[in-house]
């Protein structure tokens, strides 16, 4: 190669060699561990057991009982997972495309009430979590309103549904700015004049929201759901320091399954872990192909109008 | 010696083919202008002379050393961009001072230089200034100036007015001009503009579809251009073409009717069409003995105050023709005129693929 | 009457209609909801551990008010007591032995009074307890965090900037075999999420040596997929006449790289350094990984460490989590504008 040529390689090399010692190789190496067994960190002492931590992981007499599974924690943490996505992404879409709407009437100092519902995201997940924490807790300003209006105390964060209700909530209060401001974006993307023909059509407001601005709005929320759904899958810091993953398993998800696993056990299971991630890897890869496989129907169905 | 020398230039961008085997010579200061249609290769020869294109095949030579394999910046040239490329973050004063530094020019050096360059330009007053604080004339002398100061072998200039209002247009060219006379150093200028190319030239270089036309100076060119497509570039408003058959005795005939004869060494073939030329300035209204007299029914009218423009169809109803007359004319749309072409000024092409010039 | 007429006022229409009301209403139920929670964090870090473990809680920190009494050293608490003759007074407590306390009138302070500590309430005032803030640095080894977590977030974000513009640049101005090729896959990276890869990467840290290092954290966040993409982006846009000139200019490929590329990407630099802060700052899981011996913990890590406790020490907790906070709340509200909008316009977070 002359020199020319190896310029551009130049600048490639810092960025590509991070990219390879710690996304690209872990990436392989995931795949060994997978397929080993043991205890120890050190591949080379890690005897080879083929699908064996894919089988444990995955055996189970009855899919929908859990206390029917080998490792009936890993399923709970499945369930918990998967039912927490759906509950999540359905209600963040929804809240975030009302504020987004609310925020893209004329309004006095659109910049600040925006400012207001972003906020949140860019706090930590664990000083977002406290400060839950701090409001949730017995003795917590929630309960005093409570009791207050004259309701009896309750343990937010001990009784297994009221704990998922908040871990819900709370992950929804931290990432709805950000998926607002997407949803946002798509909205004042859309051209004025097509409501300004609206209204000379005579359409309602509540027509023109049905068949003009949500069909329009359509690609941004399905990128909504999509980004929601991959993170929703993998959430792990708001939760742990929220619950720890309690009461008993009631907010145990995948990940904190994962890290459990291979970093807090006395015995450290390294093979399940990984195998665990693969099958989360496998469930963002669906994940991510649905997504290309609705934005090419909906190209499509763009040009087909 | 010559100052730049192209021999068997080819350019090749992927499939296609955008510089035909051009062979050129220009020489010490020269001013030479690349003139032609948008898309004919002007600028892409322009851009293999400084060295950001490499040639597919051929050899370029500067002062006789042959620089195909020399860096852009190592050829000792300057460039002009059409976007003028003034640095954005830097001031007047670093835009010029920027390649001289990167030569390690001593700081006192590069003061002196820039300002000697800045007081030819006009700019001494807006060194501390960013680009964008500046109108688009003083843009275009910082653009200039960091050519200047390099001290370049050639001076490079790619469409440098485009961007500019049409009067600010016709002052920068005289200053370029100017310049070039006070420098006395080789230029090279692109533009699609023949204007531009007639008024600031030395030597034009007709280009089109990476082929060179015709090589010459202004007065050549229009007097005696070798090609329908060059007598059709330049000169404003176009040359008048219509079709005409040889008959007889060097006798020409229109396809509608009249016909006068020309006197052409070589003799015409009977019977063949041809393309007749002439130029809107050399039609007039007054009958000369020997001319060509053309009937016209006037369809538009341009009075300029100083000259006035008409347009007229002739008989056969699809050959437009513009004449120019001197003052002001009191011929209206509808009218009916006869114009006549002497044959002195007359130009007779080839009906083929290459439309050679014949007279 | 005229600021009414004002804040009626909508651009369109001249007087409110319902759905502008309900407009608000929203708004201010979300200010609320977004604002009230972390105000509500902050004005509780100012209460004494006393008053924090109140039920119910007060809404603004109160503390006992307390004055200097002469020929005492430190300041006395106040109490209303009731006097022997029945009368209220407010009277500092100089001295309490069993159920019996000793007052004295500021005016004659040659009579001490005793009265029974049934008869005496607490008197409280508007206090901010900041002695939780400071306690923080001196008991703890709060610096330290602070510390970690500054370092962290400073060097990955400058390294993350380098790096990132460097690959961005090479991917937007250079023709070459194999482009579209390390585009792809550095784009193809972003889809692996870093939960994925926490068993091997933690390996392939403790193998360089780096566990319980803070660069355990800064190296494998510093080639951001994100940073690149948005970078290249942005450079496309750039002009490439200014590079050819700068070539003209006998400038190096590195020089132009330095000198023309990364100033003209300032504003691409910004949004991207604003993310990577808000990244670094707030990690949370990888660093809960391979930092594991305390005095390398971050700000993050010392908060759960914290809050995991037995007993949690709730009064210098929540002074954490807000000074935590604190960072990024003061670059969002002067960045807010340059935030949303290179969040809106990359999409990606």
């Amino acid at each position: 190669m002359n020199k020319a040529a190896r310029t551009p390689w130049y600048f490639l090399t810092p960025n590509l060699v991070i990219f390879g010692v710690f996304t690209f190789l872990p990436i392989v190496i995931n795949f060994y561990y997978a397929f080993t067994g043991g205890v120890q960190l050190y591949p080379q002492d890690r005897p080879y057991v083929g699908w064996d931590n894919m089988a444990t992981l995955l055996d189970c007499k009855n899919y929908w009982d859990v206390s029917t599974c080998r490792k009936d924690l890993f399923w709970r943490a499945v369930w918990n997972t998967a039912y927490f996505s759906v509950l999540q992404v359905v209600l963040m879409i929804l809240f975030s495309l009302i504020t987004a709407l609310v925020l893209n009437r004329k309004i006095i100092g659109r910049g600040f009430w925006r400012g207001v519902f972003f906020y949140p995201v860019l706090l930590s997940p664990v000083v977002v979590s406290l400060i839950w924490k701090w409001i949730l807790q017995r003795d917590g300003l929630l309960n005093a309103i409570v009791v207050a209006i004259g309701g009896e105390p309750v343990l937010w964060l001990g009784e297994p549904e009221w704990a998922f209700f908040w871990v819900t909530f709370v992950s929804i209060w931290s990432q709805m700015g950000f998926y607002t401001l997407i949803l946002l974006s798509g909205l004042q993307a859309i051209p004025a004049d097509l409501y300004e023909a609206a209204q000379m059509d005579r359409a309602s407001p509540w027509r023109t929201l049905w068949r003009i601005t949500l069909p329009l709005l359509m690609p941004n929320m399905i990128v909504v759901g999509v980004l929601g759904a991959i993170r929703a899958v993998q959430t792990f810091d708001n939760v742990f320091v929220l619950t720890g993953g309690g009461p008993g398993s009631a907010t145990m998800f995948v990940v904190q399954y994962i890290y459990q696993t291979a970093f807090q056990e006395q015995i450290r299971l390294y093979g399940i872990a990984a195998a665990g991630s693969l099958l989360l890897a496998l469930a963002l890869i669906v994940l991510t192909l649905l997504q290309l496989r609705v934005t090419k129907a909906e190209s499509a169905g763009e040009r087909a109008k | 010696m010559a100052s730049l020398e192209l021999k068997k230039i080819i350019k090749d961008f992927g499939e296609t083919r955008v510089i035909h085997g051009v062979d050129l010579q220009v020489d010490d200061g020269e001013f030479v202008v690349f003139v032609g249609p948008s898309g004919c290769g002007k600028s892409t020869l322009l851009r293999l002379i400084c060295g950001l294109e490499h040639a597919s095949s051929g050899d370029i030579f500067l002062e006789g050393e042959r620089v195909n394999d020399v860096r852009a910046a190592d050829r000792g040239l300057a460039m002009v961009f059409q976007s003028y490329a003034l640095y954005p973050h830097m001031t007047v004063y670093q835009n010029m001072a920027f390649g001289l530094e990167n030569m390690g020019l001593p700081k006192a050096a590069i003061k002196a230089k820039v300002g000697e360059a800045a007081k030819l330009l006009r700019l001494d007053t807006l060194l501390e200034r960013k680009p964008t604080q500046l109108s688009g004339g003083q843009r275009q002398r910082v653009a200039i100036g960091r050519a200047i100061v390099r001290e370049p072998k050639i001076f490079l200039f790619d469409e440098p007015l485009s961007n500019l209002d049409a009067e600010l247009r016709v002052s920068m060219r005289s200053e370029i001009t100017g310049l070039h006379r006070r420098l006395g150093s080789t230029m090279i200028y692109v533009t699609h503009d023949q204007v531009e190319a007639m008024t600031m030239a030395d030597k034009i270089v007709v280009l089109r579809q990476g082929r060179i036309e015709q090589v010459g100076s202004p007065l050549e060119l229009y007097n005696r251009p070798a090609n329908r497509f060059v007598a059709g570039f330049i000169g404003s408003p176009q040359m008048n073409f219509l079709p005409v058959r040889s008959e007889a005795g060097s006798r020409l005939a229109t396809t509608f009717g009249t016909a006068f004869s020309l006197d052409i060494e070589s003799g015409l073939a009977e019977g063949k069409t041809y393309m007749l030329g002439v130029r809107p300035e050399h039609l007039s209204l007054e009958e000369s003995p020997g001319a060509l007299s053309l009937a016209l029914k006037v369809v538009e009218v341009e009075q300029l105050g100083g000259h006035c423009l008409i347009y007229g169809m002739l008989p056969d109803g699809n050959t437009r023709i513009t004449l120019h007359c001197e003052g002001q004319q009191s011929t209206q749309i509808g009218d009916a005129v006869v114009v006549y072409a002497p044959p002195a000024n007359c130009h007779l092409f080839e009906k083929d693929g290459e439309e050679r010039t014949i007279r | 009457m005229k600021l009414v007429s004002y804040l009626t006022a909508t651009r369109g229409r001249s007087r409110l209609h319902w759905t502008d009301w309900l407009t608000y209403a929203y708004l201010c139920v979300g200010l609320f909801l977004m604002f009230g929670p972390v105000l509500w964090l902050v004005a509780s870090s100012f209460k004494t551990e006393a008053a924090l473990s109140e039920f119910p809680p007060t809404l603004l920190p109160y503390g006992q008010k307390s004055v200097m009494v002469p020929g005492e050293e430190k300041p006395k608490p106040v109490f209303r007591v009731k006097l022997p003759d029945g009368t209220m007074k407010e009277l500092p407590e100089i001295r309490r032995i069993g159920l019996m306390a000793t007052y004295v009138d500021p005016a004659k302070p040659e009579e001490p009074i005793r009265v029974n500590i049934k008869d005496r309430q607490p008197v409280r005032e508007f206090r901010l307890a900041t002695e939780n803030y400071s306690d923080l640095m001196r008991k703890l080894d709060f610096g330290k965090y602070l510390w970690n977590s500054v370092f962290i977030t400073i060097v990955a974000t400058v390294i993350t900037l380098l790096f990132n513009s460097m690959a961005a640049f090479a991917l937007s101005k250079y023709q070459f075999r194999g482009r579209s090729g390390v585009f792809l896959f550095i784009i193809a990276t972003l889809m692996v999420p870093p939960a994925i890869v926490l068993v091997p990467n933690f390996l392939v840290v403790t193998e360089l040596g780096l566990l319980n290092s803070l660069w355990a954290v800064i190296w494998p966040a510093v080639a951001t997929p994100t940073g690149v993409f948005m970078l290249r982006q942005y450079m496309l846009t750039i002009p490439d006449e200014l590079l050819e000139a700068a070539r003209m200019d006998h400038a190096s490929e590195w020089q132009i790289y330095w000198r023309i590329m990364l100033p003209l990407s300032a504003p691409a630099l910004a949004v991207l350094a604003i993310f990577s802060i808000m990244w670094r700052w707030n990690d949370f899981l990888w660093p809960l990984i391979v930092l594991s011996k305390a005095e390398k913990f971050t700000l993050q890590l010392a908060l759960n460490a914290f809050q995991g406790d037995l007993i949690t020490q709730w009064n210098y907790l929540l002074a954490m989590t807000v000074i935590t906070l604190l960072p990024v709340t003061v670059v969002f509200a002067f960045l807010q504008k340059h935030i949303t909008q290179g969040i809106a316009s990359a999409g990606v977070k």
